[in-house]
């Protein structure tokens, strides 16, 4: 589902489909995806889950992204992170191998590291997620309320405890 | 002083959108009506009726919309919850949208909503929710294709994937998760090139003569 933290040795991710917390060496990732003749140099594949085989894939935000419309939010914290991998990666070589120059080097303009202000505000202890709050929501606390008493219901008539039945014309 | 004229002129100011005592369903409102009450949000109607927080009825107007909020009023500057054991949610309407309001931090006061689905009525695109937030999005993918040769080759299956809203940001994390594929198929199928409306995804398979190969499975992407 996503990832939790990452240091300089490893990336915590939790399985979307099986929950299972997944520790992935730093050394094991490369950026990019080649396609043919193409490369998507935004996109860091994670290797498959040991637990259930699911494969995801982190993608860090394209240049012209516009600000994350509600800051602090679990989407924009994780964004934060992933591009802080991605950065990380590029900068020590750690791409495919149709992104490196003959030299063996990255193309550092891959990168869009997040500005120190801005690692500082929302990771002060680190690059790392608490779990979102809706996974942490309390319980519901029982309130006792009094019952809404269901209105009397409205009178019919009298039950009638003898059928009426017509009176039977006598025959002429 | 005329008494019964006096008496006669406060029961006609009570009386201005009631029925009489005299009537049927004596008492109760008629019309309701409101003047300016003036402030950054009017609060129109405060009920509690079921006497607890989670549905703690508010409705406000401002210079644009109208807001109908439950465990969630308005100070003047910040959003402040009946309770902080709840959640708070809502929804806003106005001439050119409608937006669904959920804020999930517990938080005694906060200024943002934390999750909002905002329809853009009068956009040009506008049929589908625009959301921001924490966004968490499960759906399905699937490619199946054939190897006509007579001879083994390496095949490419892909194909293109439209999220059901527009999230706010191109998604930071696409997982694939198999439900079901041919028992040859190698690995897993890549993603390419995501935004904010979806995502192409492709793999390539070595594939013996006329054979068929096939996967299909679930998408969860976070934005």
């Amino acid at each position: 589902m996503a990832i939790y933290e990452v240091t300089s040795t490893e990336v915590v991710q939790r399985c979307g489909r099986c929950s299972a917390e997944n520790r992935i060496a730093m050394g094991v990732l490369k950026v990019g995806v080649a396609h043919e003749a193409q490369t998507d140099p935004r996109t860091i594949p994670l290797p498959a889950c040991p637990t259930c085989a699911s494969t995801e894939f982190l993608i860090r935000s394209p240049d012209d992204e516009p600000e994350y419309p509600a800051p602090g939010a679990f989407g924009h914290l994780h964004r934060l992170l992933v591009d802080e991998l991605h950065a990380d990666l590029v900068k020590t070589d750690k791409v495919i191998p149709a992104l490196l120059d003959s030299l063996g080097r990255a193309d550092q303009t891959l990168a869009r590291p997040v500005a120190k202000a801005t690692r500082d505000r929302w990771f002060p202890t680190g690059m790392k997620i608490e779990r979102p709050t809706v996974e942490a929501a309390l319980e519901p606390v029982p309130v006792v309320v009094e019952p809404i008493l269901a209105p009397e219901p409205e009178l019919g008539p009298e039950p009638l405890l003898e059928p009426v039945v017509a009176p039977i014309e006598e025959s002429k | 002083v005329n008494v019964e004229t006096s008496l006669a002129e406060v029961v006609d100011a009570y009386e201005g959108d009631h029925f009489r005592g005299n009537e049927a369903n004596p008492g109760q409102h008629r019309t309701i009506r409101q003047p300016a009450l003036g402030g950054s949000k009017a609060l129109i109607l405060d009920s509690n009726a079921s006497g607890t927080a989670p549905t703690h009825l508010r409705i406000y107007a401002d210079s644009d919309s109208l807001w109908f909020t439950v465990n969630a009023s308005w100070n003047g500057s910040a959003w402040a919850r009946d309770s902080t054991s709840y959640f708070s949610g809502g929804f806003r309407m106005s001439r050119s949208e409608i937006e669904f309001l959920h804020e999930n931090s517990f938080a005694a006061t906060f200024t943002a909503w934390s999750r909002t689905w905002r329809l853009p009525m009068s956009s040009t695109t506008n049929s589908a929710f625009e959301m921001s937030g924490s966004v968490q999005e499960i759906g399905r993918l699937g490619m199946e294709w054939t190897n006509a040769d007579t001879a083994t080759r390496t095949l490419a299956g892909g194909g293109s994937v439209t999220f059901r809203n527009r999230f706010p940001a191109t998604p930071s994390s696409l997982t694939f998760s198999v439900l079901n594929a041919n028992g040859s198929f190698s690995g897993s199928p890549s993603s390419y090139f995501a935004d904010r409306d979806g995502f192409g995804f492709y793999s390539y398979q070595s594939m013996p003569s006329l054979s068929t190969f096939w996967w299909f499975g679930t998408y969860t992407a976070v934005a």
